[in-house]
């Protein structure tokens, strides 16, 4: 498994266990994100500080499911960011659009 | 009164002349008989009674008792012997009447002691033949009584035996053969058979034994009659499960009662393993007969030891019989026997399977691609046995892959050609892309327009992910860029509509990362729309200052805002800008290169747009211990530099992919060794086919196409002590900076193949003196016009 899942204090964390660099990784983090947003889940936060690299396989996903998560209401948070993730996230501007939050 | 003894045969003369019988006498003691004779039929009689004689040879006429009434009496009391008559000559009734008495034979007077002789002997014969069946006839009485014995002794023991029946491990059952009932079972019996003893004994065979009931009565009486004791067959148990058992019968007697007595052995588990391993034969031959790859086995030596249906089939044999005749040598059906070979000695090295995919010869020669698979059998030793494999058609997935390659290879040609920016020459301007796609084809995409004479217009994009997908919306972008571009080129407008039209043909989870700018080189200005790539930079006096991002990636939010952003420029700046194959390029320990990564590449030394470049690459593979990346990689490069002006930075317009090359430079700016040796250090790269007779050669060849603007100076050039004149080299540099001279530009274009090199080299002038081209080399196909 590529993500892991858990509730904390009525937000839905999903934890990123390997970077998204790949097509393959990149479908199974869409599969888990898929899954809190049938489940109606509103505000999830994406846990990036075990991996170093999330590239357009992974950013695709995340913005796919910012729209999705908006669209009804909901909030996608990402947890502070490190590194090579928040240069990442800079450079496409991800962290003007999706706030950071501790867990 | 006796005359001789005989051990054998004991003869009476009876005749009332007694020199009849006397004579008779005599000559039987020839024949060693004992011999006695009787004057009357009364004193035979009575001698008779003293001791039984063999043979009675009697007269018939005689006083008183005559010969007839002595047979019959004879014959009565003594059945054995056998009477021989002697009548008077004629006497026909008499002869008759005695032969139905029982008589033996009869002599008739006068007599011939031959007759008489062979008369005795007959009956001597008779005699024997008749002791000897009595003897015969007795032995056998003897024998029945003690087969008799010995049955009744058995009938005695089983009765004896009766506990050991009942506690016997074996199955028993006693049945009354003509009705079928069950008489008695043992306890293994009605264990084996779940019966409790009461309910056995009401059984009928016919509930146990599964055959029709015609069959098992039949059996039943060979059994009894001893003709046949053996049978197989199948009994049912209590709870419906049918076993196979063996059973073996014999009859018996027990009081008057004529029982058979069964034993019976289980044999189900026999049959099943029996059944199991024929069934696993039989599916192993159906696996291989039927199977729908073909199987095989071979010597090592390549001769065919079995194959089956399909394999014959997919080689174009009748049967597996003609193939394994035909084909003494597998080598000599393969297309391709060194490969064969080289599989062959692996096999011998390590154990275990080894494909091969390869060309081999049908029947008719045609030609069959098939993937073998393979494997050597030892013995328990580890010597070699032999070969066994299988053997696929893969010739239409062969063909497949051929088109599919095919396909590819046009869409590769057709993604070049896309891929290949405009390299517009202008005045002031150099530019560098190198392009290092992860697969043949990708995502990555660039483009340069000369917009005026004093603007350009350049995006360099990503899209998500490489390979044909992302080839395929790379396409559309740039078409996309090159239409917007015509009405609009405002980098924030160009990203304004592509991402609005784009947003409808990107899958959802893809996005394009781009940075679009222009270049107003008269105000030196750049406006630019930094969209999700990593940071491009300016390179300035040594120092680096990054863009920064000023829009979300495209294809994502339909509605995005993008806004110019401007950064001035002056001469001398490099502008570098990559795609983020280079940066999320990845060392052993996971760490990433980023845009650190490309500071190091950077260094701090004094730097042109092409080494900055290089060097940043060539940091990227030491960090990445590969030239292959896992995402496509661009670079741009601009610089920006004043005409004219003599410097160190080589202002040469630069196309860089895995398999070309092309170059643009203005005539006054080429160096030829300069440009020669650069020229040959990207071949070199590429295709390890760069040599010194290759560079002399292209040296050549440029120089030629240089100085074609100095058509005048073809015939010096042909004699080398003025071309390597001071003289002639202050002529070539002052033609330079003449602008019809110096302004032209020089098109080199080197494409690589696997094995082959195409170079050309090209003016914007026309004509070509082909006899100015001293010493050319074959080697390289070029030409210079």
């Amino acid at each position: 498994m590529i993500t892991k899942t858990e509730k904390i204090g009525g937000k839905s964390v999903i934890r990123v266990l390997k970077d998204i660099d790949d097509m393959k990784a990149g479908e199974e983090f869409k599969m888990a994100l898929m899954e809190l947003y049938k489940e109606g889940e509103k505000e999830v936060v994406i846990d990036l500080r075990q991996i170093n690299l999330i590239n357009s396989h992974g950013i695709g996903k995340i913005l796919m499911f910012y729209r999705r998560f908006k669209a009804i209401g909901g909030e996608l948070y990402v947890t502070p960011l490190r590194g090579s993730v928040r240069e990442i996230f800079e450079s496409l501007m991800l962290d003007k659009l999706i706030p950071e939050i501790r867990i | 009164m006796k005359h001789q003894k005989s051990p054998q045969l004991r003869v009476l003369v009876v005749d009332d002349e007694p020199p009849l019988a006397n004579i008779i006498a005599y000559s039987l003691a020839k024949l060693s008989c004992e011999t006695c004779t009787a004057s009357s039929a009364g004193e035979a009689l009575t001698l008779m009674l003293e001791s039984p004689a063999d043979i009675i040879i009697t007269d018939i006429n005689m006083p008183g008792m005559d010969g007839l009434e002595l047979t019959e009496k004879v014959m009565r009391q003594y059945p054995d012997t056998l009477v021989i008559a002697i009548t008077g000559g004629g006497d026909i009734d008499t002869a008759v009447a005695f032969m139905k008495l029982g008589g033996f034979d009869f002599l008739q007077k006068p007599l011939d002691l031959n007759e008489i002789r062979f008369a005795i002997e007959s009956a001597a014969d008779r005699w024997h033949l008749r002791r000897q069946l009595r003897k015969t006839h007795e032995e056998l009485n003897r024998k029945n009584i003690v087969l008799r014995k010995e049955i009744e002794a058995r009938m005695e023991s089983d009765e004896r035996n009766e506990k050991l029946f009942e506690t016997h491990s074996a199955i028993m059952l006693v049945m009354d053969p003509e009705i079928g009932d069950i008489v008695n079972a043992n306890e293994a019996a009605c264990a084996f058979y779940g019966y409790a003893k009461a309910e056995i004994g009401t059984l009928n065979i016919t509930d146990i034994n599964t055959q029709a009931k015609d069959e098992i009565f039949q059996n039943m009486r060979r059994a009894k009659e001893q003709k046949k004791n053996f049978f197989c067959t199948r009994h049912r148990l209590a709870n419906g499960e049918i076993r196979d058992v063996e059973v073996f019968s014999v009859p018996v007697k027990a009081k008057d009662q004529n029982l058979l007595y069964s034993t019976i052995r289980d044999v189900s588990p026999r049959i099943q393993m029996e059944q199991a391993l024929k069934a696993s034969e039989e599916k192993y031959r159906n696996i291989f007969e039927n199977a729908s790859v073909g199987i095989y086995q071979s010597t090592l030596e390549g001769m065919f030891i079995n194959v089956n249906p399909v394999m014959a089939r997919i080689f174009g044999y009748a049967s597996p019989d003609e193939m394994i005749t035909c084909v003494t040598d597998i080598s000599k059906i393969h297309a391709k026997p060194e490969e064969l070979a080289e599989l062959l000695r692996k096999a011998l090295a390590i154990d275990g399977w080894f494909t091969l995919r390869s060309p081999f010869f049908r029947k008719d020669k045609s030609i069959v691609f098939a993937r073998i698979t393979l494997r050597l059998v030892r013995d328990g030793n580890g010597t070699p046995l032999y070969l066994e494999g299988f053997a696929e058609d893969i010739t239409g997935e062969e063909q497949q892959r051929e088109a599919f390659n095919l396909e590819l290879s046009r869409a590769k040609e057709l993604h070049n050609l896309i891929l290949k920016p405009h390299l517009p020459m202008m005045r002031g301007v150099g530019i560098h892309v190198r392009c290092i796609p992860a697969e043949s084809i990708g995502g990555d995409v660039i483009e340069i327009l000369k917009t005026d004479e004093s603007r350009l217009l350049f995006i360099l994009a990503d899209v998500t992910g490489h390979g044909i997908s992302a080839a395929m919306t790379a396409g559309t972008l740039k078409t996309l860029f090159k239409e917007i571009s015509e009405t609009n080129i405002s980098p924030a407008s160009i990203c304004g509509h592509v991402n609005k039209t784009m947003c409808e043909i990107v899958l959802p989870d893809d996005i394009i990362a781009a940075f679009c700018g222009l270049i107003d080189l008269s105000s030196m200005m750049l406006t630019y729309c930094l969209c999700g790539l990593p940071s491009p930079f300016i390179f300035r006096n040594e120092e680096v200052t990054y863009l920064k991002p000023t829009g979300f990636p495209l294809g994502v939010f339909k509605d995005a805002v993008y806004v110019d952003r401007k950064f001035m420029l002056l001469k001398n700046d490099i502008l570098v800008a990559f795609t983020d194959g280079i940066t999320e390029a990845r060392a052993e320990s996971g760490e990433l290169f980023g845009l650190s990564g490309v500071e190091r590449g950077i260094g701090t030394r004094k730097h042109d747009m092409h080494s900055i470049i290089g060097d940043i690459l060539k940091e990227g593979v030491f960090f990445n211990k590969s030239k292959k990346f896992r995402d496509d990689i661009i670079f741009m490069g601009i610089n920006l530099f004043e005409e004219k002006t003599l410097s160190d930075i080589r202002p040469w317009n630069c196309f860089c992919a895995p398999d070309r090359l092309a170059v643009k430079i203005k005539a006054r700016y080429i160096n030829v060794d300069e440009v020669s040796h650069f020229l040959m250090t990207q071949i070199s790269e590429k295709t390890g086919m760069a040599s010194e007779k290759l560079k002399t050669a292209f040296s050549d060849l440029l120089l030629n196409a240089v100085e074609h603007g100095n058509l005048e100076k073809t015939d010096l050039r042909k004699n080398s002590d003025i071309i390597y004149s001071d003289g002639y080299r202050q002529v070539s540099e002052e033609g330079k900076s003449w602008d019809e001279y110096g302004e032209r530009v020089i098109s080199i274009e080197c494409l690589c193949f696997s094995d082959k090199l195409e170079i050309s080299v090209k003016g914007e002038d026309t004509g070509l003196d082909i006899k100015a081209v001293f010493d050319p080399v074959t080697e390289p196909a070029g030409n210079g016009h």
